[in-house]
Formats: structure tokens, sequence, C-alpha cells
């Protein structure tokens, strides 16, 4: 069966974004897709869509379904190809075709965060999780796809526990929160100040409240905004404590802040040195004050940096944390690659395991079948004696002419691989996938 | 038998030390599941105490006095006091993992090591009789306790600024990756900062309490002028301070930790001064 495993991708490797947002599939049109897939053309499908990537993963039903085929579906599900000015043809040139052992080594690099935008990237583990779930869901999911799922989530637990891979901040509202919690890692009794409701500070607020922040204040031009934008980061338990100030009480809002993430578009600088002077005057404590300047152009006076018991740090300084963190990741690539050939071996030796007694036992069914029929469409041609001798003597020579094969299924050595290509290949010849009452005549 | 023992222990602790060091190596450069890992730190901190603590057993049995009698002796009970007090002060009490650990246990090792190369058993002559009362025994041993919590405030002061130069050079390299945030190594310094005053304070009640059985003509005075007892009662009140404007003036942060590190450096100067032109432990024995 995993010989027969196909995958189809299209993702950040050969694909522009504008691309693959048109690719991308939602989870209501991927339950479509699945029931449709498992009805017509796939024994077994999972889909794995992101911003980054589209992936069909499969098991086709007969012969002649083809990768192609099943890019086709893709398309036409997304209705791409036809009135948008671009031809099928040039959609498929952006997908990669996968077979067998490459499309689960694949699987399973993409489960790790190998092969994402963002090496390490740790998102992804949840949305592959998601796709099995979603298959699973549109009953496209059957025996093989559970056990690759099993196989799939201990790759991704072993890269977790033995390697560094997923190790420090990968974008910057995290590196942002990461470089904060280097100087207060108990944000629970801090008063965090966001500048800005934006996209970027929304992200580093998210990741805040992740840690368990104890209070935050958003500050924004538009007071209607900051609401919202509290209203989207709170938690569901209604834990810490959330305020919405217009920008215009900033400056008051400062002396209390212990942690400040400025990421507004404000073309001049929204918190300057004598601002923050004075702030630091009226504070209650000599407790250093962290400060967050994530916005392009920036939003904090660089000047504020130079104050005592301030760390003010830029994008630029927080791109120096990625870059490292980067470097870092990409030298665990090796230990992941190891882990997941590890994995795929011992996933493909579990599956020959479970399919070499079905296999001889089919084999040997089909002989004494033939035989029995053979020796029912003769019988009245022979005498008793006679039938028992023909009998006794075809049992023996079945017996002797399936000793081989046997004995070359059950073979354990060599490679997982070879043994499922010798189950595979034995099905083959002997048309065992093939067999239906009306071939027997 | 119990000198055996004790012959025993005494080589065997610089290794044992040295498997901690390492242990604790494994974690500050290696951030993969720190917390696994230091799954065993308290036990195995537990063990080698305990070792310790039968080693400072059959020595003083063996030799009938503690480890007070040499500078080399000690050595290890230093050793055995900042890991005790590391211990109680940072891995009891955190629920988080921290890479302290690997520069506390090196230089419990370095002066386990230097103790047990030199320590050879000995001897007190009658006239240090006074090495053999268990006040004055406590009251040493209270004494290397609290300088031991000190020097543990120390480590975490130096790494504290250490940490606060990186951060503001934006240099993010192996010292901000391993080195725990900038508030845990406030918060672990100012623990042991408590604790080496509780046990300074002891040290110094029992100090008072030991002069008159010592030396009954010794005054109050004198008591109080003798160099040893008067740095000491200095370096008490710095970091009695320190604990002091902690909760008063609300003093957090860096400027908490130079004046806690002050105090430090001026335990060091000025018992190397005393210990340079003093010729007794104490000038009223």
């Amino acid at each position: 069966m995993p010989e027969r495993f196909v995958a189809i991708s299209i993702s950040h490797h050969r694909a522009p974004v504008e691309v693959r947002e048109r690719v991308q599939l939602s989870e209501q049109e991927m339950h479509a897709l699945l029931r449709e897939l498992r009805e017509q053309s796939l024994e077994e499908a999972l889909i794995v869509s992101t911003c980054n990537r589209t992936e069909l993963y499969g098991i086709p039903s007969n012969a002649g379904s083809t990768s192609d085929d099943l890019v086709e579906r893709i398309l036409i599900t997304k209705r791409l190809g036809t009135s948008d000015g671009v031809s099928k043809e040039s959609y498929k040139s952006y997908f990669e075709n996968l077979h067998s052992r490459d499309a689960i080594r694949h699987l399973f690099a993409v489960i790790a965060g190998i092969d994402s935008q963002i090496i390490g990237d740790q998102q992804i583990f949840s949305q592959v999780k998601d796709a099995f779930r979603v298959s699973s869901e549109a009953e496209a999911a059957g025996g093989f796809l559970n056990k690759l799922s099993q196989a799939a989530f201990r790759v991704a637990k072993r890269v977790k526990t033995e390697t560094t891979l997923n190790e420090g901040a990968s974008t910057i509202s995290y590196a942002a929160v990461e470089f904060a919690r280097k100087i207060y890692d108990d944000l629970r009794s801090r008063t965090i100040l966001i500048v800005g409701a934006g996209e970027t500070g929304e992200l580093a607020a998210k990741h805040l409240v992740e840690r368990n922040a104890g209070q935050i204040i958003v500050a924004n031009r538009s007071h209607a905004n900051a609401e919202a934008m509290i209203e989207r980061i709170r938690p569901a338990d209604g834990t810490g404590a959330f305020t919405a100030i217009g920008l215009e009480q900033l400056d008051d809002a400062l002396p209390a802040a212990d942690i400040i993430i400025s990421a507004t578009s404000a073309p001049d600088y929204v918190i300057t040195a004598p601002a923050m002077k004075a702030a630091l005057s009226a504070r209650a404590s000599s407790s250093p004050v962290v400060m967050i300047d994530i916005a392009v152009p920036r939003d904090i006076d660089p000047a504020v940096g130079k104050l005592s018991n301030v760390f003010l740090k830029d994008i630029d300084d927080l791109r120096s944390i990625l870059d490292r963190n980067a470097e870092r990741r990409k030298k665990e690539i090796p230990k992941v690659e190891a882990i997941i050939e590890e994995e795929v071996n011992k996933f493909l030796e579990s599956l020959s395991q479970l399919e070499v007694g079905p296999t001889i036992k089919e084999l040997r069914e089909k002989f004494e079948r033939v035989r029995a029929e053979e020796l029912q469409r003769n019988r009245s041609k022979l005498d008793d004696h006679s039938f028992a001798v023909i009998d006794d003597m075809t049992r023996r020579m079945m017996n002797r002419l399936l000793h081989g094969p046997t004995v070359s299924l059950k073979e354990t050595n060599g490679e997982a691989n070879d043994r499922l290509l010798r189950i595979e290949l034995v099905r083959k010849l002997f048309a065992l996938d093939k067999e239906s009452p009306e071939q027997h005549d | 038998m119990i000198g055996t023992l004790s012959r025993v222990l005494q080589t065997l602790l610089p290794f044992v030390y040295a498997a901690l060091v390492l242990y604790f190596a494994r974690t500050f450069f290696r951030t993969v599941n720190q917390e696994q890992r230091l799954k065993y730190a308290v036990p195995a901190a537990y063990v080698v105490l305990l070792l310790h603590a039968v080693y400072i057993g059959t020595y003083t049995a063996t030799n009938q006095h503690d480890l007070v009698a040499t500078i080399y002796e000690l050595f290890s009970l230093i050793a055995f006091t900042l890991l005790a007090v590391y211990v109680f002060a940072e891995l009891r009490a955190s629920h988080e993992t921290s890479g302290t650990g690997f520069f506390v246990t090196a230089v419990c090792f370095l002066l386990q090591l230097v103790s047990s190369i030199t320590v050879s058993g000995e001897t007190i002559p009658e006239t240090k009789a006074i090495l053999r009362d268990p006040v004055f025994n406590a009251h040493v041993t209270t004494s290397v306790f609290g300088y031991a919590a000190l020097m543990l405030a120390a480590i975490y002061g130096s790494l504290y600024l250490l940490l606060f130069r990186a951060i503001r050079r934006n240099e993010f390299g192996a010292i901000f990756e391993h080195i725990p945030s900038l508030e845990r190594l406030e918060r672990y310094g100012l623990r042991s900062t408590a604790f080496g005053f509780v046990f300074l304070t002891i040290s110094i009640a029992l100090g008072g309490m030991l002069i008159k059985h010592v030396n009954p003509d010794a005054s109050a005075l004198q008591f109080i002028l003798d160099p040893k007892v008067l740095t000491t009662m200095l370096v008490w009140l710095v970091f009695g301070v320190t604990l002091l404007v902690r909760r008063i003036v609300h003093l957090e942060g860096r400027r908490l930790v130079l004046f806690w590190m002050s105090g430090f450096a001026l335990t060091v100067v000025s018992m190397t001064i005393v210990n340079w032109i003093g010729t007794a432990f104490h000038s009223f024995l």
C-alpha cells in the first residue's frame, strides 16, 4: 500500500504567494474535496492547506488515477485555470509530485518544520494535526492514514525533545516578547504597554497573553480599535487586566509600564526622550524599563536608549536575534533528517509486518481455490482411488510451489521498503487485489 | 573504620562534585528539554550534600574538631554550605530551570578539590582547645553559611551584571541565551542575601555569647572593636541595608545588585586586610 501512496504539493519553494493564496483551501472546501476524492478516486486522502502550502496525500483506488488528476481536482474545486486568465498548465507547473517513500518522508519533513518557510515553525504541527482531523471527519482516513498520523506525530515529538529546531523566536513580534522575558520572565506582575493596535502589536500582545501577562494597556489613536484589539486578545478564562487608552493619554501611562512595545504607523516619534525621562522620574521603583520599537519608521526616539535603566531595542536589534536563531535551526536540520529517516523506516517496517500475514493467507487461499475447482471439474472422470491420489498429489505440489514465495515474504532481513516491494510484487503477479467472484470461472 | 570512611569520602568528594558540575553543564550548554534534564538536579544535589555531611561528621569524629581549624578545612565547609544555600535559595524554591547551577557547582568543586588535596587531618594543640567547643563550632559554621550565602549572592550579582551588559550591547550570544532572566537573578540574589543576613546575625550573636566564655576579662567594647568582628558587623550592616532599601525605597534592578555587590567587595577587601595585619583570629583570643 505505501508504494501506491502519492502526494502533490504546491508550496513556497516553487510558487509565489499570489498563486499559493489562490490554491489555498478552506476547511469547508477540504471537507467537500476529500469526500469527493474518497468516493471517486482515492482509498484514503489527506489535505494540508496553509498560506505556504497546499498538499494532497492519498492512495489511488485504481491504477488510472494519476497525480495530474489530483492537481486537476484541486484546480476545479478552486475554479482556477478557466476564467482567471491563467492557464491550467501554468498552475500545474507549480506542483510537485511525490511517490511512496518520498511522499511519506515529505509529510514528516513538513510536520517537523524543516520544510517551512521559517525553519522550525511550530504552527505547522497544529495545521497538519488539523488536516488529519478533517480527513477523519470526512471519512477519508483509513488504517494507513491513521498509522501515518501516529508516525508523523512521533516525528514532531522527537524533533521537539531531541533537537533545538523549535527553540527561539522566529518572528519579530515573538522575538520582541522573548527579549522582554530575558529581563522580566514573570509577566504576571508586570504592566505592559502596547502602543498601536495594528497587526504586529496584536501579535505581540497575543504572545504576551500566552505567557500570562498580568496587565496590558493598549494605546492607540483610535480608542475603539484599541478596545476591539483587547476583545480579540483577551483570554477565554478572563484572566489578566486589559485597558484601552487613546494616544493622548500615553505620557500618563508611561511611568507604570515595565515593558513597552510600540508598533504604530505614525511618521514621527510617539515616545520622545523628554517624555520618557519624566516617566522614569515618576516611576515608583527603580526596576528597568524594556522598550521595544518594532515600527518602521521608528516610534521611539533613539535618545531614550541612552537613559539609565532603559533597554531600548528596535527592529534591527531583534533581527539579529532572529538571524542567530535561524542559523542555529539550520544546524539542527541534519539531526531532524536523521530522525525522519529512522521514522520512515520504522513506519514502513510496521506496515510490512502487518501486510505479510494477510498476503500469504490470500495467496494460499487462491491456490487452494484453483486446485479445488480443477479437481471438482474432473471429479466425474476419476474413480475414488484416482481422485484421492490426485488430490494428495496436487496438495503437495501446491505446498512445494508456495514454499519459496512464503519464505521470501517472511524474510525479515533487508530494508522495509524491499519487503514491501516483494509483497506488492507477489500481490501483482498473482492478482490478489483484483480477485472477484466472476474471475473464478 | 570511621577514619577510613572519612579518608575515602575526602578522596571521593571532588569526583562527586565534578559529576554534579557535568550534570549542570549538560543543561547549561544545551537548551533542549531543559526541564527534563534538570529533573534530577535537586535529588542529585541532596545526594552530594548527604555525602559531604557524612564526611564532615566522620572527619569531626576522627579529628575531634569540625572543619574549621585551617583555611583548607574551611574550603570544604564553604563548598558544603554554598551548595546547601544554593539548593534552598534557588533549586527547591524555583519551579523553573536555570543555568546558574553550573557556576555554583563549579565553585564548590574547586573549593572541595583544594581542600581534599591539602587537608591531612590536622591535630589541634591544647592551646586551641576552643576549636572543640560546640558553641564555637556553631559560631564558625553559621558564619561560613552566612559568607557562603553572600558568595552565592555575588555569583548571582556577577551574572546579572554580565547579562545586563550583554543586553545593552546587543550581544545576543551564549550569555544572553543561557543565563536566566535579570528578574530571576535579582530574586535569587536577594534570597541568598537574606539567607546570609540571617546566618551572620546568628553567628554574631553566638560570638557575643562566646567571648565571656573564652576570655572572662574581655569587654563588650573589645569585642566590637575586634577587626574581624568589626568587618563582619560592617558586612552584616551592608546586607541588612540592602534588604531594607529593597523594601522601603523600592530599590530594584541594577542599582540594587550594585549595592549588594559592593557589600561583597567590602567583605573580600576587609577580610584580606584583617587577615594580613592580624596575627590571631580575633584580637581578644
